[in-house]
Parts: structure tokens; sequence; C-alpha cells
């Protein structure tokens, strides 16, 4: 084989040897993008390793709408967010709180070229969707990845506290956790001793067909957190897992006391209306079905959001009108804008 | 091979009594456990319980659904067949289903929409105007319209509505979610209204296809044979088509892209029936109205409680036979 | 292949199209004179893909950049790091898909053949898909061998059910499309079952797209195309002499099965580990060829290094096409291909009168 290398042309030997030149040059400079933040760095331990991050960053780039949450609870404003194109893919309390951003694209393959140009000093993207670019945005700025897949009501405190780390905010972090907890607490107290009704939370696919969200699906954690009953029948199904979809003859088999409904532009109940099965529905006949959006019950995923699921849902189950939308952190005393 | 007339009568029947039974059986199945007899007293009284209802409402309509498809998707294959003289022609080799499929995610893409009954028309026109770009490129050019030929220009023709669709749906991660079951072909949760709007076009379909089908018999014989016996070859061929567009066309808005039964079923009827197409046509109704229920089954209990795309199910057993008969047919 | 020379292979990145070195020299001056064009017109590509982006680089100022003499660190940062990989795996994965291609139609005498069409790559997708979908936390290193695996069983499935007696082109064909069928329907399982940001990302590399694609994916893509490319580039001769037919073949001296095995193993695996990096960009293995041999006629000597040039240019082209037409989002190159391709193809179609 090497014989043949060595009996090239004199153009091949000649190609060769300048591609050989500019690579070598092009992987001397690869390493040294933007990285060289002045000041302090930290290091800060998540889902890829350990990564040195600056001391306070400034530019932080938020590639999964539960850590924009997250910033927003922290009253961080990121510079760049993947917003899947529409702003309104994320939930209006945590656009109010975040102020102006930059979309870099969509959570699916964020525009790294965007990204570089905002100039972070940090990137917070995540396992299941960005492992695969971790060394081209490494590149771009010091990166950290978490997990929020199968998060539950304890994992989403846990990863919040891991994105105050990286923003050295665990001080903040812990106060809106105390905070929260002590909401929490309070919407707990309004559920009603007697009240044993089983609760459910769907997503409608198409005509007949929902998905269930399990016992420990994100939903259900918080839900049960709050002291909600969770219908135990849902157990039956992978939690959190897309693949329970069921009919509604599945759905009249759990057939729960009350229906949360998660819906949006595209997934509706529209459909479910005139069957007669689903209005033989334990929870369509006692009219304890509430539609909810999905941005917010689903996808959010951060503290914000977990307040104003909680908020909701108790409100709608035991009569107490929801609280306005801004309710969410904009509690005096804690965790006021703090830059 | 059956011979006599009474022969293939008498198969007939015992093949309509075989899809009665998947019918009972179908409907016996679901999540909830519903005893056979419970199920044969819910049609005897409605006592308007939920098992009723269940019964009544839903797994009634899905057995009636899977029986109308798989009868629509083997009658449209077998004229096919005939039509091109093209033993591997099936709507769903031909491009129909990637035709419907962009259409329908191009629906709820641009649109919004997400019920079924728009899935179903959109899914129809879709349908169409695949099945006329496919058979319109298949017949330009030189010579006859070869079985490559319109495989190959159906496989093209799919490819590119295929990547089409996987472009908007890499677009929007709402709508893959909202769409990707009904991409893989199902019945879950068709009730009896989207039946009924489809059943005109399916009636349509099938008489018109039953009232051609000695004239389809004589052009398997060639265009010069029809021709000579006194046959209009251009009008039979065109209405044929229309009734393959209404069959195929009304099996993917009810189920959405289901592949190979068109082919599978219509092969297995001729090697019973021979090749007149007035018998071919009503056993292959029957034939697979029975292995699309059979399809549907297995993708219900195979893995309880969850349910596999019946598409995906009638793939996995009519690819293989697809590759058989293209062997045994090099083979020739 | 010893330490020294993968060293060597690590330098030559991507440009597959250069390797054809030592066979150009036996070309005639027709061949060698257009393959020496389409190499400027791939260069040409790569230094307008890299200069375009949302912060446009003139060439002059690529070529500097690229060269290390650019005094703009966060041009040299763009470029370097984010752009010129991708268009050098944009080079190199259409490189090995076209020379694929340009096998598998001399093999079976069918220009109809191609990867994609007779499921090789439905095979390495459900593959990849399987992997991606069904283990989310796997690293993406594993990809490669798995779609490089799912590939070759279907090329062995192939061999066995088409091809282990005779070799007829139509049979190959009918068979490999049953095949991809049966991938497809697995890989429609995975879509169904999987979790929507999985399933997302899975879509994206079924299209095939050089999104993201770094350093990383071309330093471990290029010791396949290395490896794969001379044998390729040798076997050609032997291929030329089997496209007489068997018999002659024989006759000549050329060891019928082995030759054959030998090049479908080459196609095989060129398709796939090309599949791997870029997920399935879809047509290129069936247009450039085609093209190629419009512009060089049928011996494969010339064909397949004109092929290979051809491929690269056809994806370099589609990737900055794809990022040109909408302002937000890319569209993958995989979909530009198929658009090109699908019209392309039908068009053969049409010409070729006796399928």
């Amino acid at each position: 084989m090497s014989s043949r290398v060595g009996n090239r042309g004199r153009r091949g030997i000649g190609t060769v040897s300048l591609l050989a030149a500019v690579l070598l040059l092009v992987t001397a400079c690869a390493g040294g993008g933007g990285g060289d933040t002045a000041g302090a760095t930290r290091p800060v331990a998540h889902d890829m390793g350990e990564t040195m991050v600056p001391d306070r960053p400034q530019r932080v780039v938020a590639l999964e709408f539960p850590y924009v949450d997250m910033l927003a609870s922290l009253d961080a404003s990121p510079v760049g967010v993947v917003d899947d194109g529409d702003p309104e893919n994320l939930i209006p309390q945590v656009r109010e709180r975040i102020g102006e951003w930059q979309s870099v694209g969509t959570r699916a393959e964020p525009d790294l070229e965007q990204i570089a140009n905002l100039q972070p000093d940090l990137i917070i993207a995540d396992n299941d969707r960005h492992a695969g670019i971790y060394d081209e945005l490494s590149a771009i700025a010091p990166t950290v990845v978490f997990t929020v897949r199968y998060s539950g009501y304890q994992e989403t405190l846990d990863v919040t506290r891991k994105v105050a780390e990286a923003l050295n905010r665990t001080d903040a972090a812990n106060a809106e956790i105390d905070r929260l907890n002590g909401r929490l607490d309070a919407f707990a107290r309004t559920v009603p001793e007697g009240d044993k009704r089983q609760t459910l939370a769907i997503i409608p696919r198409e005509r007949g067909t929902a998905q269930i969200q399990g016992k420990g699906s994100y939903v259900a954690d918080v839900l049960e957190r709050v002291g909600v009953p969770y219908a135990p029948e849902a157990a039956a199904f992978p939690a959190d897992s897309d693949s329970s979809s069921v009919g509604l003859e599945g759905l009249a088999e759990i057939d729960p006391d009350v229906l949360f409904v998660m819906t949006d532009a595209e997934t509706t109940m529209d459909d479910w209306q005139g069957s007669e099965v689903w209005q033989s529905l334990r929870a369509v006949r006692a009219g304890d079905v509430y539609p909810v959006d999905r941005a917010l019950w689903t996808r959010s995923r951060g503290l914000v959001s977990m307040e104003l699921i909680a908020d909701e849902g108790t409100g709608m189950l035991y009569g107490r009108a929801p609280e306005g939308g801004g309710a969410a952190g904009v509690d005096p005393g804690t965790g006021g804008p703090s830059n | 091979m059956l011979r006599s007339r009474y022969a293939l009568l008498l198969g007939l029947a015992v093949c309509t009594a075989v899809l009665a039974v998947g019918l009972v059986v179908s409907i016996h199945f679901g999540a909830s456990r519903i005893g056979v007899m419970d199920v044969l007293r819910a049609f005897a009284d409605h006592d308007g319980s939920r098992d009723d209802l269940i019964v009544r409402t839903i797994r009634v309509p899905r057995a009636l659904g899977a029986a109308l498809v798989g009868a629509c998707l083997a009658v449209a294959g077998a004229i096919m067949q005939g039509l091109t003289r093209n033993p591997l022609a099936d709507p769903g080799i031909l491009g129909i289903n990637a035709g419907a499929a962009f259409a329908v995610v191009t629906a709820v893409f641009v649109f919004g929409t997400t019920s079924l009954s728009t899935y179903a028309l959109v899914a129809f026109v879709g349908a169409a105007v695949a099945a006329t770009l496919v058979y319109g490129i298949g017949s330009v050019g030189r010579g006859e319209m070869g079985p490559m030929r319109l495989a190959i220009v159906g496989a093209a023709v799919a490819a590119l509505l295929s990547s089409f669709t996987t472009a908007m749906l890499i677009l929007s991660e709402q709508t893959l979610d909202t769409i990707r079951f009904w991409l893989a072909g199902s019945l879950l949760g068709r009730d009896l209204a989207l039946l009924q709007q489809i059943s005109p076009y399916v009636c349509a379909g099938l008489l018109l296809a039953l009232a051609l089908s000695r004239r389809i018999t004589a052009l398997m014989l060639g265009d010069d044979v029809a021709t000579g016996l006194g046959q209009r070859t251009r009008l039979t061929k065109s209405l044929a088509a229309l009734s393959v567009v209404l069959l195929a066309g009304s099996a993917v808005a009810v189920a959405g892209p289901v592949g190979f039964i068109g082919l599978v079923v219509p092969h297995a009827v001729r090697f019973v029936v021979g090749l007149d197409y007035r018998w071919i046509l009503p056993y292959s109704a029957v034939v697979g109205g029975i292995v699309l229920l059979g399809a549907d089954i297995v993708s219900r209990v195979a893995l309880r409680p969850q349910e596999i795309p019946v598409g995906v199910t009638t793939a996995l057993v009519g690819a293989p036979f697809f590759i058989y008969l293209a062997r045994s047919r090099a083979r020739q | 292949m010893g330490r020294p020379m993968s060293v060597v292979s690590r330098l030559t990145t991507g440009e597959a199209t250069l390797r054809a070195g030592p066979v150009s020299l036996r070309l005639d001056r027709r061949a060698t004179l257009i393959f020496i064009v389409l190499c400027l017109v791939v260069f040409a590509g790569v230094v307008l893909n890299v200069g375009y982006g949302p912060y446009p680089v003139p060439p002059p100022a690529v070529v500097r950049t690229v060269l290390g003499l650019g005094d703009d660190a966060g041009q040299a940062f763009v470029i370097n790091t984010l752009r010129l990989p991708r268009a050098l795996v944009a080079v190199a994965v259409g490189a090995a898909l076209a020379v694929s291609g340009a096998i598998l139609q001399g093999l079976t005498r069918n220009g109809l053949a191609a990867p994609d069409i007779v499921g090789v790559n439905a095979g390495a997708s459900l593959a990849a898909v399987s992997l991606i979908v069904a283990v989310p936390s796997v690293s993406a290193a594993y990809l490669q061998p798995a779609a490089l695996g799912g590939a070759f069983i279907v090329a062995a499935l192939l061999y066995v059910l088409a091809w282990r007696r005779d070799s007829s082109p139509v049979r190959l064909v009918l068979v490999g499309i049953g095949l991809g069928a049966i991938a497809g329907a697995g890989t429609t399982f995975m879509i169904t079952f999987g979790e929507v940001q999985q399933v997302s990302l899975a879509l994206i590399w079924l299209t095939g797209s050089v999104y993201g694609r770094g350093w990383d994916e071309l330093y471990s893509f290029l010791p396949w195309l290395l490896l794969f490319l001379p044998p390729a580039l040798f076997l050609a001769r032997r291929l030329n002499a089997l496209n007489l037919g068997d018999d002659v073949a024989h006759v000549i001296g050329v060891p019928v099965r082995r030759t054959r095995a030998l090049l479908l193993l080459t196609s095989v695996a060129l398709a796939g580990t090309a599949v791997a990096t870029a997920g399935t960009i879809g047509f290129v293995a069936l247009m450039a060829p085609h093209i190629a041999r419009r512009m060089v006629g049928t011996s494969h000597g010339s064909l397949i290094p004109v092929a290979a040039v051809t491929g690269a240019a056809i994806v370099v082209g589609a990737d900055l096409v794809g990022r040109a037409v909408l302002p937000q989002v890319e569209i993958p190159a995989g979909i530009v291909t198929a658009i090109l391709g699908a019209p392309f193809f039908i068009y053969l179609l049409y010409r070729s009168r006796n399928t």
C-alpha cells in the first residue's frame, strides 16, 4: 500500500503535501475559538464531563425550552434561545421574564453560526439532542450538557441547581426553590381532604387516540407533588413515553375522574366530542375535562412552568380561580431582577 | 385451481364466511376484555352500557374499516396488475401512499388541520394526483409499460414526495408528533362517520371494477385482442384507472398508507381462481378484507397494550412475498 | 494499513477526488482534462460553500483563512471550525456515494441500480435509526459500524437472494426494492414508537444532512474512504472486463466471482460508511455516474474518478443550496439532491427503452 503512495504522479504528491500543510494549519487553528474569555473560570460538572466556565457568565445561550424556563426562574436573560422558529413556543411568562433574545434556530438543529456570532460565554445544551454537536458547541464557548427527558419534580429542581451552578447563582436558585416549595405547599393545602378524584393528563393525537401521561411522567409528578391524586391505572403505561398511545377504548378502560387534555394549535379534542364512548367517560359526564396548554404543561419543564401548572391544575380542580398569568416568580421579596 | 362455476361460488361463500368470523374475532379483541357473547349481545339489544358502546362505536367500525380497506386495496391492486400487465403493481409500490402522506402532512403543516375527516379528503386528493403522475410518467416514452418501469417510476416519485414530507416534518416537531402514527398506516380510532364519508367512493369504485371485469380479462390478453373483441381499450383503461384511484384513494383516506395488500392478495387469488377477472375481483375483495383484518388483529395483540401500526405489519409480511415474486419472475 | 499510513490518510483529508492520482496517469487526455476541470469545480464549490453563511466571506478571504493567513480570528473560527469540515464531509460523502453507485451500475449492467434503490441505504438507515431511537444514550461513535452492518446485511441478502446463481439485473433491482421496503417498515416502526426528539434527529439523519459535521466525523470517515477507494480504482479495469460478459471475462483471466464479490463489498462499504456519516443523501449514487458517463464514456478507469468528483460537486452544491434557500432553517442536502435526482431518474427511465 505504501509503495503505491510512493508511486504517485508528481501532481499527486504536490496536492497531497499542499493539503497536508493546509490541514495542519487548520487543525492548529481549530482549537482556539471564542473561548478566550478574560477573567477567572471554574469547573462545572455536567453530563459530558467537566467544563471550565467563566466565573459569572453574562452571555448565555440555551438550546432547549426547559433551560430557558430555568434561566427565567433565576432571572438570567439568555442572549440566544432556540425557539423552533416561533417565539410562541416559549410560554409567555418565560418570555416576559427573559426579555429580548435572539433566535438561534431549532432545537434539533441549532444554528451554530448564529450562536458563534452572539459570542456567548456559556452554552446550555441537551444531552438527548445535542450530544452529536457537543464538540462544535464547545469550540464556540464553554458548553454544559444536561438531561431533561424523563424529568419529574425532583429532577427539575436538580437540573435547575446545576444550571444555577454553571451561572454561579446557586444562592438565587436555592432561594427560588424554597419559594417555589412554599407555593407548592400552599397549593397542596387547597386540596380538599375527602376529594379522592383520580386525575389523568393526556395529549390527543387524532380522533380517538391519545398519548397517556403515565405515572412518573412530568405532569403526573408535579400534580402529585401538590397532593393531586393521579390515576393509578395509568401506571401500566411506560412513564412519559410517546409510545403510550391508546384509543378511546383504552382511555375508557382507565376512565379517570378528571382529565387534563393538553392541546395546542395542532392537537385539539374537537374530533372526540361526538363520540358516545367519550361522552360516557366519567370525567366527561362530571364536567371535569380541562383543556390545558401543551407548551406550558409538557414542553417548558422549569420552575416557572411548574408553579403555573400546580396553580392552574389545583385551581381548575378545586374551584379556586387560577392566579393571573404573571404570577409566577414576580412575588416581591424573592429573587428580584439581579442585574 | 378451481374450475367449475359451482366450486368457484362455493369457494367465495367459504371465504365470505371466514371474513365474517374474522370480523367477530376482530371485534372481540381490544383494550378492555369483552366476551364473545357480550359482543353478540351488543348487536341484539343496545343496553347503553360501556361495553355496548365500545363494541358498537369503536370495534365494529374498526373491523368494518379493516375489511373495507383490505377489499379496496386488493381490488385496486388486481386491476392495476391487469391494466399494466405487471404482476408487481400495487398502490403502495406505485407511489399512491407517498402522495397521500405528502398531502396530509402538507395539510397539517400548513393549515394545522388534525381532523381525521379532513385527513381523509386530503389523502384522497394526494393519492389521486400521485397515481396520475406515476401512471402518466410510466406510460410516456417508448414501448410498453414494463414491470420494471412502473415500479421504478413509483419508487422515484415516492422518494421525491417522501423527501418533501420529511422536510416538513423536520421543520416542525409538533407536526411530526401529531402525524407519525397516521403515517405508518393504522386503523385505530376510525369511526362510522368516517366510513360513511368514504363509502360512496368505495361503492362506486367496486361497482365500476366489477362492471369492467370482463373487459379487463380481455385486456390482459393484449390490446390487440381486446380491440379485436370490439372493445374501446382507451375507454376501458381510463375507467379502470378511475376505479383504482377511487379504491386506493379511499383506502389510504381511511387507514393511511398500508402497503402490499394490493400486491399479495391478487396473486394468491389468481393461484386459486385463474385469470378470469370476473372471479379475481370478488375473491380479491373478500380475501383482501380477511388479510387486513388479520393483520390488524396481529398489530393489536403482538405488543399489548401498545399497537403496532398495521402498515408495518403488512409490509413485514408483504415485502418478502414481493421478493419471492421478483425472484420467481426473473427466473422465467 | 499500518500506522504511518493512517497518518497520511488523515492528512489527505476529504479530497477523495485527488486520490485518483495514480489512476489518472492512465487516463486519456480528454478524461484527464475533464477530471481536472471537475476538481476545480469542486474546489470552487467548497470555497463558495465555505464562504456562504450569515457572515459571507469573499472567496479570496476564504482561501486566505483556510491557509491560516487571515487576520480575523472570528472569521477564522467560523470557517475553520464550522464550515470547512462540513464542506469537506460533503465532498467525501459525495465521492463515496458516486463511486459506490458507479460500481453497482457497472456490476449489474443496469443504469438504474444505485445503493439507495436496491435497499443498501435502507438497511444502513434501519440500523442507524434503531440506534438513535432505541438507544439514545449510545455514543455517536457506534453509528458508523451499525450503519455499515445494516448495509452489509442487506447486501448479503441481496447477494444470496438475487445474485448467487445468475445475475439478472432486473431481479437484483426488484429484490432490492423489496428488501428496502422491509427495512423501511422497520424504520417506520422505530419512528412511530420513539421519543419525538430522537425521532426528529433520526428524520434529519434519514434525509441526509451534513449539518454539524466537524473534523471528528471527517476523520472517522476518511479511513474508510481511503481503504475502499483504491480497490475501486484498481478493480475498475476488471469491471470493464466483467461488462463484456462473464465468459469473456473468464477467458481474459479475470476471476469473475471473486472480483464481483470484492466490487460488491467495496460498493456497499462506501455507501454504508457514507450513509453512516451524513445520512441517506439520495440519488447522488445514481446521478453522478450517469453524468460522468456522459462526459467520459463507459470505461471504468476514467469513469470512477470522474464520477467521484461529480458526486462531490453535487453534494457540496446541494448543501450550499439547502442553506441558502430559507433564511432561518436549513434544508438538508438530501432533500435538495432528491429534488434534483427524482426527475433525473425519471428522465433516465424515459430514455431507456427496454426496461
